[in-house]
């Protein structure tokens, strides 16, 4: 599930909560969030670590 | 359709009710135009330009303290000007078309005729043109935090607009928050304009304008927040441009 950065202030959902500027929410409605993310009221935070793969890390020693 | 009459106007003046003191009001909007006719055309043509408006106000003088011309006395000459909402329907439940302005005051005028009423006229510059504005709030008593229902203009508008805030009384024993908000989809709320926090026993108005250019959603509503404990009578509404 995708969080987001709360750009301005928002009420939402039933009941009804309220998600303050810098708030970093998971549970907006997500017949919003298209809304939201276009008129820059919210801005993606990220996603829930539990699908994403780790990719190993390869260090350039110079050589 | 329905046709109203005017006996029960409503007239807001910073925080007054002056309604009981008039019984005229005239809006008078205007575009100036710049002619483009060039050779060659056979009529006249031109383009639209800057929009105008002003405001009169006439009714009866009342010299007591808060009265009518304690309150034009207040605003004359004051460059802020008085911020004006106006409901000719005499109702201004949500949803109600309203006049709302930023006046400044270029004339009053007592006349006190030997077989008539003393009368009062007042004759107001709108300061950015006359709002076309729908009430948000009915001007009334609230004692606890109260969101208003929405209104629906049938389509998002992107120019900014104007939103007012009227409190004609207030005994609340701490501070009251009201804003307006906004949605496009009459469920998710976010927050357009807020207005200064209005402290404890405090009635007061303000006029806030939303910057040309911003997009103001299909859906408005107003949300008043009063702590403590009294009552809150204030009324909102919200001008798009």
């Amino acid at each position: 599930m995708a969080t987001y950065k709360v750009l301005v202030g928002l009420d939402y959902g039933k009941p009804p909560k309220r998600a303050e500027a810098g708030d970093v929410v998971s549970d907006l409605p997500s017949s919003s969030v298209s809304w939201l993310l276009e008129q820059n009221m919210i801005e993606l935070a990220g996603s829930t670590p539990s699908k994403t793969k780790k990719t190993p890390v390869v260090e350039d020693l110079g050589e | 359709m329905a046709f109203i009459h005017g006996k029960s106007a409503i007239v807001l003046q910073n925080e007054f009710n002056l309604s009981t003191y008039f019984n005229d009001i005239s809006a008078s909007r205007s575009v100036e135009t710049a002619e483009t006719t060039s050779f060659g055309s056979s009529a006249k043509s031109y383009i639209t330009g800057l929009v105008d408006g002003t405001i009169s106000l006439s009714g009866m003088f009342d010299g007591a303290a808060n009265a009518i011309d304690a309150e034009m006395t207040d605003v004359l000459g004051v460059n802020a000007g008085a911020v004006l909402s106006a409901s000719v329907s005499g109702v201004t439940t949500i949803g109600t078309r309203m006049i709302s302005a930023t006046g400044k005051l270029t004339s009053y005028e007592v006349t006190a005729p030997v077989g008539d009423v003393v009368s009062a006229n007042a004759e107001f510059q709108a300061d950015d043109g006359i709002g076309n504005a729908v009430s948000l709030a009915a001007l009334g008593a609230i004692t606890t935090t109260t969101t208003g229902t929405s209104v629906d203009n049938g389509a998002s508008s992107s120019n900014g607009g104007f939103a007012t805030l009227h409190v004609t009384a207030n005994t609340m024993n701490d501070a009251t928050v009201c804003k307006v908000q906004h949605s496009a989809d009459n469920s998710t709320w976010a927050d357009l304009q807020s207005f200064t926090s209005v402290a404890t026993t405090v009635v007061t108005a303000e006029r806030i304008k939303v910057a040309n250019g911003t997009t103001v959603n299909r859906y408005l509503r107003a949300v008043a927040t009063p702590a403590g404990a009294g009552s809150f009578t204030y009324h909102i509404n919200f001008a798009r441009q």
